[in-house]
């Protein structure tokens, strides 16, 4: 079913239309938030209702020019509530500890004070950075600006790696959909944020 | 992120990065991100519960009308046009324009004279008060998202609402176009329809 038939339905108030509706976006985002931004079944579900609600009231307001506008309208939508689910969550995670993995190898768990670790690895991010963004609609804090600047000076399939793995993607599911290598993509995107961070810390030197 | 509680602050950072900059992203991207999304077929199914639950709230909104169609709707059923209903209400035509376009928050329009155009038209207070709620949730959502290119209006005025609805701004109006000032409005429109049965 295209959108057209799918948009169709909606305007006659036929049921089956949203059923196709949830089938064809609502499923998949919800898997989306649970999976990949550990949303409970709850929050993953208002994030799902309210995407589809804003879609239906939104819809006397456009018509579509094809597939990929309405995909487009769909999706800015439910990012936009995911957005909003995400630092509703984290404000309230006043327990967070931030691990990090250039302090210990092994990747095992251990709190360390960022700003005072005074190592040349030593990541700035801290719970402090993230306020603003938990807090306030705008992305001003400074040390995420230079994050974002760091990140052009990589090519476009590192910034992949990076930006899909922070998504909880896995690395098999990342080397599908990049069509690149398992092997190695473990160190590659251990060695990519290590760039990153030096990047970064060159950046705020 | 095995543990929700524990977080690696680059990745927490990326992460913030990714959902600030992507509702921004062109279209291409934007096409690219929903289609890994959408191809992801191992992802957990919400409760069948929680599914029909989910449909029938979707259905109750789609089955609602919004006071912009109940008034069209009622306006072809009397055959009255725009312009002999705002005579006839104390309206002027383009705010009964406006009404009909869904354009307006109801409570922009004085009580009384909304509760005229009521009365005109046999629309009762029970069924103008979900008609508004819907007209208000379709506002509320309205600049919820910017619209991309390649979108298009599909009513003339859509694209001419007026610059309070569009910046948020200090008009003024945010002291009234919320849902606290609606369920005050709201009562006192119950009153005066009560009051003139």
């Amino acid at each position: 079913m295209d959108y057209k038939e799918l948009l169709d339905l909606i305007s006659k108030k036929d049921k089956s239309g949203l059923e196709a509706l949830y089938s064809f976006y609502g499923q998949k985002f919800y898997a989306y938030a649970v999976k990949k931004w550990l949303f409970n079944e709850d929050e993953a579900w208002e994030v799902v209702y309210q995407t589809l609600d804003t879609l239906i009231l939104k819809l006397p307001e456009y018509t579509f020019e094809s597939q990929s506008h309405f995909d487009n309208l769909i999706f800015k939508i439910f990012i936009n509530f995911l957005r909003q689910s995400f630092r509703k969550k984290r404000k309230k995670q006043l327990d967070i500890v931030y691990v990090d993995e250039f302090e210990r190898l092994d990747n095992s768990s251990f709190e360390i004070s960022n700003e005072e670790s005074g190592t040349s690895k030593k990541i700035q991010f801290n719970r402090q950075s993230f306020d603003e963004f938990y807090s306030n609609e705008k992305l001003e804090n400074p040390k995420l600006l230079f994050l974002k600047d760091a990140l052009q000076e990589m090519n476009a399939e590192e910034r992949d790696i990076l930006l899909l793995r922070a998504q909880n993607y896995s690395y098999e599911e990342i080397s599908k959909m990049l069509k690149i290598e398992n092997n190695q993509l473990k160190v590659k995107h251990f060695r990519l944020k290590k760039r990153l961070t030096e990047i970064i810390n060159n950046k705020i030197a | 992120m095995s543990v929700d509680n524990k977080l690696n602050p680059l990745d927490e950072a990326l992460r913030i990065l990714w959902i600030e900059s992507i509702p921004n992203s062109n279209e291409e991207t934007s096409s690219r991100e929903l289609r890994l999304i959408l191809s992801d077929n191992d992802g957990p199914d919400m409760d069948a519960q929680k599914q029909l639950e989910l449909i029938n709230r979707l259905f109750e909104t789609v089955k609602s009308v919004s006071l912009g169609e109940l008034i069209d709707n009622a306006l072809a059923t009397k055959n009255i046009s725009s312009v002999e209903l705002a005579d006839e209400s104390g309206l002027d035509v383009s705010s009964v324009e406006e009404l009909k376009e869904d354009s307006i928050y109801p409570n922009n329009i004085p009580v009384i004279l909304l509760q005229k155009l009521l009365e005109k038209l046999n629309i009762s207070f029970d069924t103008v008060e979900k008609a508004i709620w819907k007209t208000y949730e379709m506002l509320r959502k309205k600049y919820f998202i910017e619209p991309g290119p390649g979108y298009v209006f599909a009513r003339k005025g859509r694209n001419e609402i007026r610059e309070g609805l569009i910046n948020k701004k200090t008009t003024g109006r945010e002291l009234y176009e919320n849902k606290d000032a609606l369920e005050k409005y709201l009562s006192k429109l119950k009153d005066l329809m009560e009051e003139n049965k």
